[in-house]
């Protein structure tokens, strides 16, 4: 017993473990502090928040539907030519670099849109356009082919009335006398079958609370976003109907 | 050289010290998690706060196809004046006399001040002195000096000649400008938002 009392290499043996194990600790907790923080500064340094790139999409679609108010495509380019210039300024201040493509070809060759909710062949075929309408007045042109029947559905609470066109059919307007006497007010105004017809639409009134709206669509111009910085680049192709 | 006693000493002061630096290490990062500190815990409150800035900015720049939204509205009404929170109201730096109220500064009041979050507004533009260049951050709504976690959001914005007729010609004292009067591009505006904790 007492020849163990006085082994003094167990308790340095003893005391080099705790002192292995406390070290330990402090390495990890030192350890992760550092990767913490590096990948901190590193994911705030590179990122290009998901807002960032919404709102730069959306001054996009803004600047195209302004730019196709100038009713000339001469006019349209060099709107957008000024804007491409000079939005790549603003970026610039938070050292990102933007650069802005178009294609009018549809727009130059008379290519009108589907009656879709995105205007292109596959978008949602059913859709509603505005809801809550008092009154309006709907003005479409139906271009060749129409591959089967394309519908406008007006609805209220109790009542529909479906306008049905079969055959292709040039500038027709619908006037708020006429749904008037079919459906009473508030309504709302559908597609349905977008997908089978083309043309182009202008839907023009107020909804139940007064409120002035437009729902117009001639054309679907394809906008190219670029965006770049030092460790992403990203290129995006956004179908983007005109007027609205 | 022989003295176990001593070795077994130094080892045991080694212990002791690690044991104070872990210690030590535990305090400060115990210390650190503090609102306004950028530690492990204020990541949740800067996370919050960009969500909150970027929901204010959304609602005010979202407009229905035709129309202008209330964000663009008031920058083009703006009427280049530093304003502050008196307490009740947004008035003017050095003339209280003066004070804002538009669609801004009701949504700052009812989202930021009533939970204690403070807030500056800035506006950067484009410049035309022979070339296009953008301007220093303009100051429009201010509440002293960020804190170092503070959050910046922000919203760009353009201005078409449609929208200043829209709302009739900006106050003279408004620096934004139109930059290309041959063409209907009138300005492009980023507006930022800081918050942070107090």
């Amino acid at each position: 017993m007492k020849g163990i009392i006085k082994n003094q290499g167990a308790q340095f043996m003893i005391l080099a473990g705790f002192i292995i194990a406390v070290g330990l600790v402090i390495t990890t907790i030192i350890l992760n502090s550092i990767i913490f923080e590096v990948n901190i500064t590193i994911g705030g340094g590179s990122e290009f928040s998901k807002y960032d790139m919404i709102n730069l999409v959306q001054i996009t679609k803004d600047e195209f539907r302004s730019a196709y108010n100038n009713s000339s495509i001469d006019s349209f380019n060099r709107q957008l030519d000024s804007f491409n210039g000079d939005i790549s300024k603003i970026y610039a201040l938070h050292g990102e670099g933007i650069k802005i493509g178009w294609d009018t070809s549809n727009w130059n060759s008379n290519s009108y849109t589907y009656f879709t909710d995105n205007g292109l062949s596959g978008g949602k075929t059913n859709w509603t356009l505005v809801e809550n309408v008092n009154n309006s007045d709907i003005t479409i042109n139906i271009i060749p082919p129409l591959s089967s029947s394309f519908i406008i559905n007006i609805t209220n609470a109790t009542k529909y009335w479906n306008i049905n066109f079969t055959t292709p059919t040039p500038g027709v307007t619908i006037i708020n006398t006429q749904i008037m006497n079919h459906i009473s007010p508030p309504y709302s105004i559908s597609f349905i079958n977008g997908s089978n017809a083309n043309g182009n639409y202008s839907i023009n009134g107020a909804t139940m609370n007064g409120k002035n709206f437009t729902r117009a669509r001639d054309y679907v111009l394809n906008g190219t976003v670029s965006f770049f910085m030092s460790r992403v680049r990203t290129n995006l192709t956004i179908p983007i109907t005109v007027p609205w | 050289m022989l003295d176990d006693q001593a070795q077994l000493h130094t080892l045991e002061g080694v212990a002791a010290s690690m044991l104070i630096l872990l210690v030590i290490i535990y305090a400060i990062d115990a210390t650190s998690i503090t609102p306004l500190t950028s530690s492990t815990s204020s990541v949740q409150v800067e996370t919050e706060l960009a969500f909150i800035g970027q929901d204010i900015l959304n609602r005010l720049d979202y407009t229905e196809p035709g129309e202008i939204s209330n964000l663009k509205k008031d920058i083009i009404k703006w009427d280049g004046n530093q304003y502050q929170w008196s307490g009740t109201k947004y008035v003017e730096d050095g003339n209280i006399g003066n004070n804002i109220s538009n669609d801004i500064t009701d949504i700052l009041n009812t989202s930021l001040i009533s939970k204690g979050i403070a807030h500056k507004l800035e506006v950067s533009y484009l410049l035309n002195n022979n070339n296009i260049s953008v301007s220093g951050p303009r100051t429009m709504i201010y509440a002293g000096v960020p804190s170092d976690n503070a959050v910046t959001v922000s919203r760009k914005i353009v201005l078409q000649d449609s929208d200043i007729v829209l709302f009739g010609d900006p106050n003279s004292t408004n620096p934004i400008y139109d930059v290309y009067p041959t063409t209907i591009l009138w300005n492009i505006v980023d507006v930022k938002l800081v918050l942070w904790r107090t």
